[in-house]
């Protein structure tokens, strides 16, 4: 298993690689002038010119390129932001905790509503509970993020006051944000479990379950729904990568300074460095998250844990009969 | 079947309710509902705002106001960096003058020594500044003029101010006095610009920072920043040590009549009027055009608040592309014809709720060089007939032409009214809206466009605001001509007359603005308004030259 994960990771070498050359070159082919961005609007093209040649970006593509995959895999360095004129690598860790407290949050929610709905709706199919939870599930992935998020805000903070509008602070701060984000992951993950647990409980040994006399809390808790975690895992994982990925809208509604805003305020500014930066960060993060959802797929199907050994096994013969 | 078509028919009939209802959270009970759109759409009268002073800095009225312990202002955007040369962006340009003195400062046009006591020209080059003598910083580092030529050359070094490269050298001629070379005669209102352009700082206490003052900056201003959570807020406290002790001498800018200042970052407009609605901010010059009249008279939100607008220093202008390949280029018929077509009030009704004003110039009226007879002038006002007659005349061969514009803040809309007006005569228009990077690249490109919308402005003169587009010396190496691509010798020698300190007065500016009319190379269209909404614990609202809301120096309800 941990040669698995340490193959794994060492893929991840040529995976980032690959993701900043990609960005390095959108970013150089990208309209648009730092320079001129830096400078004030009424800056003469010969002003922009001179920032220009100062902030090296005169050079060509190529100079340019390897100038940075050397600072970035040599140098461990993201480079600096020009706005900021701080490290990437710093502002990235400060922003990281604000996106990781609303995708944490927005997670547990996910989970421990998503699921459940499904699992009920799965058990009660074309019931009642059955339609309810759908409903709602729609609603979740029909309602933007923006609009749910304006309509709390109204209720909670405006018309009650019970909560803040928008900032950061407390935990008070995030509980707005968190359901406004969560909505649409609660909903996706209802009907992803709702499909999954659908699917085994037809199946045979679901029936012969039943016919053993097992309990149905017993059937559906040990039996069904450890078999219906692999997707539902998959949509959880996903999901994760995602918000790491900084919720854009609900940072921008709220003002929380996490990573989405940071970067998308970088590519309006054209902040060449924040968003390689940034992006090759959120590689890096995507590629660990998706190696953690494989290892609990390890160690929620015992099958598939054996699959990964098998493959070791096998690599570890052909290494013995070439050797 | 039927029992499950009546169940999905309830659940619909409830999700229906449940989101009028919580649509219906944002309107008072006394509103009407903002699902009905049975009623016909009908243009609004301008609300009157609720009293309200709003304008430059004024030393008068801001020392004379009031005081008050914390104000919280809404911002748009991060400052990101508050170092004394970094580059400019919106959220810098709103903490600026409450964090930094400048060498200068400018009230309703005049110039004001803020750390300069005096300065002279000596010659057409060279310009002789005294500073006071007991100036500090906010962390009490004395301030003399081996600080300035470490501000001016470190700003220099950064070339991220333009306008400093007309700096040959700056020199300490003793402690107290400092002589600035420049590489040319001065034109007007240049030196001003220059000493206003680089925020002063000691070269103790920028040394002394571990962030070249990214976060935690130390000018002469009143204040100091006591926390700064990046992206969310940032809170200035009164030091309560100012250097300037003698109040006769303290500028509008420089008026510190509050303790505590909070900027609160808000990114999304909306988000400005929900803070003013709930009291978490003070003031925001953010509030959506929309929302305005929720804090006027008869308002929503008009109890404990007020609105003011004042007309912003940004004109609206349509610039034609005058290169050799342009429809425009020896087309001066098609050129009226557009002109003529635009109905200035109409659009500043549909884009302002005519709180802006339709110009008369490729400039607004806010400068002091601004000439007022010119309000009585023909501008090209709106007549459809005489259009029609100078497109006939033209050669409009009714291809489609480009209007390029930066899609954000009101571009957008008006680019929209002006492709409505030309449609009116005949002349299809393709509208291209690019970012602003994007448009700030693009309007070079002959290629790209055929009309050019932009926002252009100056904090001191209308000459100032002209050579944004018509001086070709700026221009010539990347467009062959002024920034439109308009090659004239004529044009070049007023506009250069206009600028120079000789000959600068109301006869090369009349000059000037008279030729432009004739030739219609260009043209202002609309000033656009700032709108800016206060609780009443502000009793006058004070802008710094960029029409930024200045804390420090708005008065306060005793």
């Amino acid at each position: 298993m941990w040669k698995y994960v340490v193959k794994r990771l060492l893929w991840m070498i040529p995976v980032l690689l690959g993701i900043a050359v990609v960005i390095f070159t959108i970013m150089y082919f990208c309209p648009g002038d730092p320079a001129a961005a830096i400078l004030e609007n009424s800056a003469t093209p010969a002003a922009i010119e001179a920032k220009r040649v100062e902030m090296g970006l005169d050079r060509p593509y190529i100079v340019r390129l390897l100038d940075y995959l050397n600072q970035v895999f040599l140098h461990f360095d993201l480079g600096t932001s020009y706005f900021q004129n701080q490290s990437v690598m710093s502002g990235i860790l400060y922003r990281l905790p604000y996106t990781v407290t609303i995708a944490v949050i927005c997670m547990l929610l996910q989970i421990l509503i998503g699921t459940p709905l499904g699992i009920t709706a799965a058990v009660h199919q074309n019931g009642v509970a059955d339609r309810i939870c759908m409903v709602i599930a729609l609603a979740g992935v029909s309602i933007p993020g923006f609009w749910l998020a304006m309509m709390l805000v109204l209720l909670f903070a405006v018309r009650l006051g019970w909560l803040p509008p928008y900032g950061v602070g407390g935990i008070q701060y995030f509980i707005l944000p968190c359901i406004a984000n969560a909505f649409a992951g609660i909903a996706s993950q209802a009907r992803q479990t709702r499909s999954s647990m659908l699917e085994v409980i037809r199946s045979d040994y679901i029936v012969t379950a039943r016919a053993k006399g097992l309990s149905e809390r017993e059937i559906l808790y040990k039996h069904a729904l450890p078999n219906a975690l692999i997707p539902i895992i998959t949509v959880v994982g996903n999901g994760m990568g995602m918000m790491l990925g900084g919720t854009v809208v609900i940072e921008s509604v709220f003002s929380i300074p996490g990573i989405g805003m940071y970067t998308t305020s970088a590519i309006n500014n054209r902040d060449y460095p924040v968003v390689m930066g940034g992006v090759l960060f959120l590689g890096a993060l995507f590629s660990l998250i998706m190696l953690l959802v494989d290892v609990i797929y390890a160690y929620v199907d015992p099958r598939i844990k054996a699959q990964y050994e098998g493959q070791q096994k096998s690599f570890g013969r052909r290494k013995k009969a070439n050797g | 079947m039927k029992k499950q078509r009546r169940r999905f028919a309830l659940v619909l009939a409830v999700s229906m309710m449940a989101s009028a209802v919580l649509a219906g959270c944002g309107a008072s009970a006394g509103q009407e509902s903002i699902v009905d759109v049975e009623e016909p759409t009908q243009v609004e009268e301008p609300e009157q705002p609720a009293e309200s002073s709003v304008g430059e800095a004024d030393t008068q009225a801001a020392i004379s106001g009031g005081k008050a312990d914390s104000v919280t202002v809404g911002i748009m955007a991060d400052p990101e960096n508050m170092g004394p040369w970094s580059g400019m962006s919106m959220g810098r340009i709103a903490v600026l003058f409450t964090t930094y003195e400048y060498m200068i400062t400018r009230e309703n046009g005049v110039a004001y020594g803020v750390l300069a006591k005096n300065y002279e020209q000596i010659d057409p080059q060279t310009y002789h500044v005294e500073l006071y003598d007991y100036i500090h910083d906010a962390k009490g580092n004395p301030l003399t003029s081996s600080d300035i030529v470490f501000s001016f050359e470190s700003a220099i070094a950064t070339k991220n101010y333009g306008k400093l490269s007309v700096i040959d050298s700056v020199t300490a001629i003793d402690d107290y006095n400092v002589e600035f070379k420049f590489n040319k005669a001065l034109e007007i209102g240049e030196f001003e610009n220059v000493m206003l352009e680089c925020a002063i700082v000691t070269q103790a206490a920028y040394e002394a920072s571990p962030d070249q003052m990214a976060a935690t900056p130390v000018g002469t201003s009143a204040y100091l920043v006591e926390s700064y959570v990046p992206g969310s807020e940032i809170i200035m406290k009164d030091t309560g040590n100012y250097w300037q002790t003698d109040e006769s001498l303290v500028h509008g800018t420089s008026v510190h009549n509050v303790s505590e200042i909070k900027f609160s970052v808000i990114t999304e407009a909306s988000q400005h009027t929900v803070a003013l609605q709930t009291g978490a901010v003070d003031i925001s010059n953010g509030v959506p055009d929309t929302d305005i009249s929720k804090f006027g008279e008869g308002g929503e939100f008009a109890e404990g608040n007020a609105v003011g607008v004042v007309l912003d220093n940004l004109t609206y202008d349509v610039e034609y592309n005058m290169s050799d390949s342009s429809v425009f280029k020896d087309d001066e018929n098609l050129r009226l014809a557009l002109a003529y077509a635009i109905d200035k009030e109409g659009v500043n009704t549909g884009a302002f709720n005519g709180n802006g004003m339709a110009v008369k110039d490729f400039a607004n009226t806010t400068y002091p060089d601004y000439n007022p007879e010119w309000d009585n002038e023909n501008y090209y006002d709106y007549d459809v007939d005489k259009a029609k007659e100078y497109l006939a005349q033209s050669s409009y061969d009714g291809r489609t032409l480009r209007l390029e514009y930066i899609n954000s803040g009101m571009s957008e809309m008006i680019a929209q009214l002006l492709q409505a007006y030309w449609g009116q005569i005949g002349v299809t228009v393709e509208l291209i809206g690019y970012d602003q990077m994007m448009g700030q690249q693009e309007q070079y490109n002959a290629e790209g466009f055929d009309i050019l919308l932009k926002s252009t402005g100056s904090t001191d003169y209308i000459v100032n605001q002209w050579k944004l587009c018509w001086d070709a010396r700026d221009y010539r190496e990347i467009t062959g001509g002024t920034a439109n691509f308009v090659v004239d010798e004529e044009l070049d020698r007023l506009m250069q007359a206009a600028l120079n300190t000789d000959t600068y007065g109301p006869e090369s500016i009349e000059a000037f603005h008279d030729y432009l009319v004739e030739k219609c190379y260009g043209y202002g269209v609309v000033e656009g308004p700032i709108n800016i909404v206060h609780s009443n614990k502000i009793t006058n609202v004070a802008l710094d030259i960029r029409k930024q809301i200045l804390p420090g120096a708005c008065s306060y309800a005793q």
